[in-house]
């Protein structure tokens, strides 16, 4: 009885797993993938430059914002910081941040991004061409200009995530819910990549 | 000339961060997911090489509407053949890359264009 019980059970879960479709990502994937291997940026409030990608086995998640943002990085990084909260194994995941406005941010950004996520890496160079070519791989852009006395940053708003390689896995519009982006991660730190 | 370029730009990104804070105001997202670039796309548009830089040079040109309706299920493709990413909407497509994407929920996505003389692209899909 026990045995056929154990069965019926088997049966339907089988047919249960089989019916059950892949969850599609939130996040859209560009093809052919861009890579950021080989692109460092020094790290503040550290000494070393760090490479954009992920540490071995991990996977890296890059936004390009400003502490003075009013509304968007702080809420992107506040949806990030929820996601992380969700995962199974949040050590695999790491974060590190990119000011789009240096010369205000290098002093400051190390400690607006660990506020958020502890872990978290700052990252900033006032190399004009040095940032650029940080931002390319992601189709990152930005702006900033002085109005009389005030500073007007224009800046993309999407989340990147790439891998140990440095391949982009997935580009994140901004407003994608927190719960989604942890599903995301939780799925390709399973090992699923399409 | 570049002055153009950078105002462009410019439009383009506060088109983007507008239609950010219009989502974040509570308008209603659709979702979508990535599909195979070998899959017909019901939606294709190709940005042809040498675009942005007659963009630059203060041309208009019309690649991609400023205002797409589509039905949950269809596709979009754009393929993006010019020597420089583009933004359109909220996706951003890199030069040489394929963009597919599946609408699978209604709503609206807005965002900025930097391929439409308006500067804004304006993805409904419905029902």
């Amino acid at each position: 009885m026990t045995r056929r019980l154990l069965a019926v059970s088997c049966a339907v879960l089988a047919i249960a797993s089989s019916c059950g479709g892949t969850r599609e990502f939130s996040g859209y994937v560009r093809t052919p993938a861009p890579s950021s291997q080989g692109i460092s940026l020094p790290v503040i409030g550290g000494e070393s430059l760090r490479e954009l990608v992920a540490s071995n086995g991990k996977l890296l998640a890059i936004y390009f914002g400003y502490t003075n943002c009013p509304d968007i990085c702080p809420t992107t990084l506040q949806d990030l910081t929820v996601a992380l909260r969700r995962l199974d194994d949040a050590s695999r995941v790491e974060v590190a941040m990119v000011t789009v406005d240096p010369d205000r941010d290098v002093a400051v950004l190390d400690g607006y991004v660990k506020s958020f996520i502890p872990t978290a890496i700052a990252l900033g160079t006032t190399d004009e061409t040095e940032l650029a070519a940080a931002a390319q791989p992601f189709g990152a852009s930005y702006l900033v200009e002085s109005m009389g006395t005030d500073i007007e940053v224009a800046h993309s708003t999407s989340l990147y995530l790439v891998d140990d390689q440095g391949t982009l896995l997935l580009t994140w519009p901004f407003g994608v819910p927190s719960s989604d982006i942890s599903a995301d991660l939780n799925d390709l730190l399973d090992g699923r990549r399409s | 000339m570049k002055q153009r370029g950078i105002a462009f730009a410019l439009i383009a990104l506060a088109g983007a961060i507008i239609a950010v804070v219009a989502v974040v105001s509570g308008g209603d997202e659709p979702e979508f997911q990535t599909i195979a670039n070998s899959e017909d796309a019901d939606y294709e548009y190709i940005i042809p090489r040498g675009a942005g830089a007659k963009i630059e040079a203060g041309e208009s040109i019309n690649i991609i509407p400023a205002e797409l309706m589509v039905r949950i299920g269809e596709s979009l493709r754009i393929i993006n053949d010019d020597d420089r990413g583009h933004v359109v909407g909220v996706f951003f497509v890199g030069a040489g890359e394929t963009l597919s994407q599946e609408f699978t929920s209604s709503g609206t996505l807005s965002g900025g264009c930097s391929i439409h003389p308006s500067g804004e692209f304006t993805l409904q899909v419905l029902e």
